[in-house]
């Protein structure tokens, strides 16, 4: 049972919100190795949590194109390296900033639950 | 806000490039797509609706709810051409409506909000003397001694109306002149347009004649001369010189004012001086910060405690009265306008239930459709938001139709206007009026949309309960919110057409009143002697020979001319009172003695006017100045001084001397048939000549075609005099009843509204309900049912709600009408013959209109309504 992948799921549920804003780090996070498309987000989200983390599309492109909306990240057209044509997302000072607050912010609120859960 | 004009700004590119948007949207999910099935990544997890997906996406680029309300928009707007015959019908209905709304808002708007034009109106007042039992107008002395001796106004002007003749600008003309003092401009807060306006220096005995001009008296009778300041026009002969020119929103207190003059050129005659017998004066004051109308007139009253006492001949017993002067002025037309709105919204309402009705049975139609896009998924907020927008639609249309009927009724009522309600000819159809229809419309659309959304809403409840054929919620709680509409509609009709009914009966009534004199054919032109050869001579010679010269022309039978005419005729021309006292006894003093109207007659005047002669003798030629001093006295007065004996022979002292009376004449109601019949005593014009005079002239056949000749008559005498207000004396009928005319006319095209919407509303149910039962009836009819029967069946069910609704209705009118009792003369605000009649009618166009529909089904071939679903 334990193997199933957790899948973060899309945003229309009120109780979404953490998710929603999880998700949301998790892209900035992804993107702050350079830029990337969409598909690539996803798989290096999953390979990075070693499986676990499962990024479904339905939940993705909505993320990353409000992402966009708000500013955080910027977007160009370009080829991909099998040659199609695939649209690229990277940070922009804006997203950077956002990035660096939201880990810094996880990190408080991570080490605060880790201490209480092995309290 | 950076992040949100960003996105804004995203958002706007978008909506530029919607194309762009779609195919790269296109594109990106291709790609994951292809990356996917590159991986096997499919085995995973399946994609999802990718089409589903691209529109999530494309949600974020774009105005989601702008863009449903445009597409909603669309959509109504080619439901709405779909149905023509619907779309019309409720236009239509929402025209009328709307239209008489905004008619009556409009009219109000100038009458109740523009017709007084000042800053902070409610410290403005308006001052009147009083004697305990009869308000007086102010003497220009007592009002001087207001002026300087109070503590309670910041400032205080009088005025006076005084029509004078402008020549020099074509043929002499007359002009509605008001006599102002200095600081009544500045006390109504205006700045002049042009030049400069009064100044104490002008408003001086010694100080040279000057005028200000109203805007439209300058524009329109001097042309709009720019070089006219410092120049001098000629009124009644007089040249005063042009100073200033008023702004052309100003508007004074009394209508039409055009041009104005100190008052204090007048004030040192000794009409003015005097405190008893003077003609009159108008007081407004403007209210010290802080201070109440009680103090004011408390400080008031303390001075004229002192004038009592200074001045005892004069004085004795007057009190000052201090009164806001928007009631003053506004006060009792303000409940007359706000019942018409209320009619008026009565109207709107009817047609709201009209148009609800019509929309609940197209919904009714549109049942499958609602069924499809709830079964597509379609929430049901999304659906009555559908059916809202397109009512919305409809009733901004509706509302831009009513508003160019209102536009169109405006002038018919501006045409209508009394000259007693004040800026009524000044109605515009202006922003405020507009944005009021707006407002109007929207709110419409909203009450009408929501009744077949409630039903949308019960109808996705029942999705599953009926595939085919009807719905069950169109039998059941559609044919409630039905009857409700129904019984609410014929209650509204009921209740709007009672009121105009009992207006219209007192309007009947008060024409029937017999008003002491014969209206038929008689003429009545107004006559204002001017200029410098006038005086009680030439006043005298003048008349005689112009009533000469008028009985020749052809068609006049006779002619006479009278001071005060009845009903107060329309120029400035007043009747003046006087206190009375019977010379055989003793009376006492002049300031306790009862008063009297006096009027000045010529010789025949009571022949001319069929008055009729209760005792002794009429005036003759003889009754000249050098003869024994007469008067004649109406009924009313004969019966105050001699309730018991004979008038005739008995001796009356007045202001005019002490006078033999010679008889006695039937009840004239000078005011008006709704006024009392006032004491009042005639005098020869021979022996108490006056230079303002009516003349009455009766005519074979219609008095109008003869104004010419008349007119004509009398400029042989003296060209220079200018004939005025030339009429059929019935016109003073409508001068005095011009409020209730007015009032009624409105009430009658309501009450016309009413009746068929009311028809419209009762035929549209019963089609309606008649349609559901076809069936029924149908397998009656072949089981052998007589027409008869079904016709009771299907009428029956509609004519209880029909009963139940003029029941409601009257009930509501009994608890209603008595808001219009004030405006009621003769009968009273639950008139049973109003209540019966318009019962009765509404019940028989209410059963008209439920028969025809229900007639077609006794003709129902049963095969035919069996095949029919």
């Amino acid at each position: 049972m334990a193997d199933f992948p957790k899948r973060i799921m899309g945003d229309t549920t009120p109780t979404g919100d953490l998710m929603q804003g999880t998700l949301d780090m998790l892209v900035l996070k992804a993107l702050s190795r350079g830029r990337a498309h969409g598909y690539a987000v996803a798989e290096w989200i999953h390979q990075t949590s070693s499986d676990v983390l499962r990024v479904e599309e339905g939940a993705l492109y909505p993320a990353l194109h409000r992402l966009e909306l708000r500013g955080l990240l910027a977007s160009e057209w370009g080829v991909s390296d099998n040659n199609r044509r695939a649209k690229y997302y990277s940070l922009t000072a804006a997203g950077h900033k956002r990035l660096a607050d939201e880990t810094e912010q996880w990190s408080r609120l991570s080490g605060a639950i880790a201490r209480v859960m092995y309290a | 806000m950076r992040e949100a004009l960003h996105a804004l700004r995203l958002r706007v590119k978008a909506l530029l490039h919607r194309r762009r948007l779609d195919r790269d949207l296109e594109d990106e999910l291709a790609f994951h797509l292809a990356m996917r099935a590159d991986s096997q990544a499919e085995a995973r997890a399946p994609f999802g609706n990718p089409t589903s997906l691209k529109e999530r996406c494309r949600d974020i680029w774009t105005f989601v709810s702008l863009e449903t309300f445009w597409q909603d928009l669309r959509y109504g707007a080619r439901m709405l051409r779909k149905t023509p015959a619907f779309t019309i019908a409720a236009l239509l209905t929402l025209a009328l409506g709307i239209g008489a709304n905004t008619a009556v808002f409009s009219v109000m708007n100038a009458v109740l909000v523009k017709s007084l034009p000042y800053p902070e109106l409610d410290r403005l007042v308006i001052l009147h003397e009083r004697l305990p039992r009869s308000p007086l107008n102010v003497s220009w002395p007592d009002f001087v001694d207001w002026r300087e001796q109070n503590h309670v106004f910041r400032q205080i002007a009088a005025y006076a109306p005084d029509e004078s003749i402008l020549s020099g600008y074509g043929d002499p003309q007359p002009v509605n002149g008001t006599l102002v003092s200095a600081r009544m401009f500045p006390l109504l807060g205006v700045e002049p347009a042009m030049g400069r306006l009064f100044t104490d220096a002008d408003d001086r005995p010694d100080a040279t004649p000057t005028v200000v001009l109203g805007y439209s008296f300058w524009r329109n009778q001097l042309h709009g001369d720019s070089q006219i300041l410092g120049r001098a026009i000629s009124l009644d002969k007089y040249p005063f010189v042009v100073i200033g020119v008023l702004p052309p929103n100003f508007r004074f207190v009394i209508d039409k004012a055009a041009v104005f003059y100190p008052i204090g050129l007048n004030s040192a005659t000794s009409r003015y001086q005097d405190r008893r017998d003077h003609p009159g004066i108008e007081a407004l004051g403007r209210l010290k910060p802080g201070v109440s109308l009680s103090q004011a007139a408390a400080d008031l009253n303390t001075i004229m405690a002192r004038l009592a006492i200074a001045y005892p001949q004069t004085n004795k017993d007057e009190t000052a009265t201090v009164d806001p002067l928007y009631r003053s002025l506004l006060g009792n037309i303000r409940p007359m306008f706000f019942q018409l709105a209320a009619a008026a919204a009565l109207v709107l309402l009817l047609a709201c239930v009209n148009v609800a009705n019509l929309m609940l049975t197209r919904a009714i139609a549109r049942e499958p459709e609602f069924r499809v896009r709830a079964s597509l998924g379609a929430g049901r907020l999304r659906m009555i938001r559908q059916l809202l927008t397109e009512s919305v639609l409809l009733s901004l249309l509706g509302g831009a139709a009513g508003v160019l009927l209102g536009n169109w009724a405006i002038h018919g009522l501006v045409r209508l206007a009394p000259p007693s309600i004040p800026n009524l000819a000044d109605t515009r159809l202006d922003s405020v009026v507009l944005w009021f229809a707006l407002g109007a419309s929207l709110v419409t659309g909203i009450a009408f949309g929501l009744a077949p959304s409630i039903r949308a809403g019960l109808a996705k409840v029942n999705l599953g309960a009926a595939e085919s054929g009807r719905l069950v919620t169109s039998g059941r709680a559609g044919g409630h919110l039905r009857s409700a509409l129904l019984i609410a509609e014929l209650a509204v009709a009921v209740v709007v057409v009672i009121a105009a009914g009992l207006l219209f009966r007192s309007l009947a009534r008060t024409l029937g009143v017999d008003s002491g004199f014969d209206a038929r054919g008689l003429l009545a032109l107004d006559l204002t002697l001017s200029g410098p050869q006038v005086n009680p001579q030439y006043d005298t010679r003048f008349f005689t020979q112009a009533l000469e010269q008028i009985r020749r022309v052809p068609g006049v039978e006779s002619a006479d001319a009278v001071m005060c005419p009845p009903m107060g005729g329309i120029g400035a021309g007043s009747c003046w009172t006087s206190p009375y006292a019977p010379e055989d006894r003793p009376a006492p003093p002049e300031n306790q003695r009862p008063w009297t109207l006096i009027n000045m007659v010529t010789p025949g005047y009571f022949r001319t006017m069929k008055t009729p002669l209760l005792q002794g003798r009429s005036f003759t030629n003889l009754d000249g100045p050098q003869s024994a001093q007469v008067a004649i006295v109406n009924q009313a007065l004969a019966l105050r001084m001699w309730p018991s004996g004979q008038a005739v022979g008995q001796r009356i002292r007045t202001f005019f001397g002490s006078r033999e009376v010679v008889g006695v004449i039937g009840g004239v109601r000078q005011f008006g048939p709704r006024s009392q019949q006032q004491p009042e005593l005639f005098l020869p014009a021979a022996q108490a000549p006056v230079n303002f005079m009516t003349v009455v002239v009766r005519t074979h056949g219609d008095p109008a075609s003869l104004a010419g000749a008349v007119t004509a008559a009398i400029r042989t005498v003296d060209k220079e005099q200018p004939v005025l207000h030339v009429m059929p004396i019935t016109g003073y009928f409508n001068r005095i009843l011009g409020r209730e005319r007015f009032s009624m006319a409105l009430y009658g095209v309501f009450a016309a509204l009413s009746i068929l919407l009311a028809a419209v509303g009762v035929y549209g149910v019963s089609s309606y309900s008649t349609g559901q039962m076809r069936r029924g009836i149908g397998i009656r009819i072949a089981l052998g049912a007589r027409p008869f029967e079904i016709l009771r069946q299907v009428i029956g069910r509609n004519a209880l709600l029909i009963a139940a609704g003029l029941c409601a209705g009257t009930v509501t009118a009994l608890a209603c009408t008595r808001w219009l009792a004030s405006q009621l003369f003769g009968i009273t605000a639950h008139d049973p013959l109003t209540f019966t009649l318009v019962v009765a009618a509404l019940a028989l166009v209410a059963l008209a209109a439920c028969w025809l529909p229900a007639r077609r089904t006794t003709r129902i071939d049963p095969a035919t309504a069996l095949r029919y679903e």
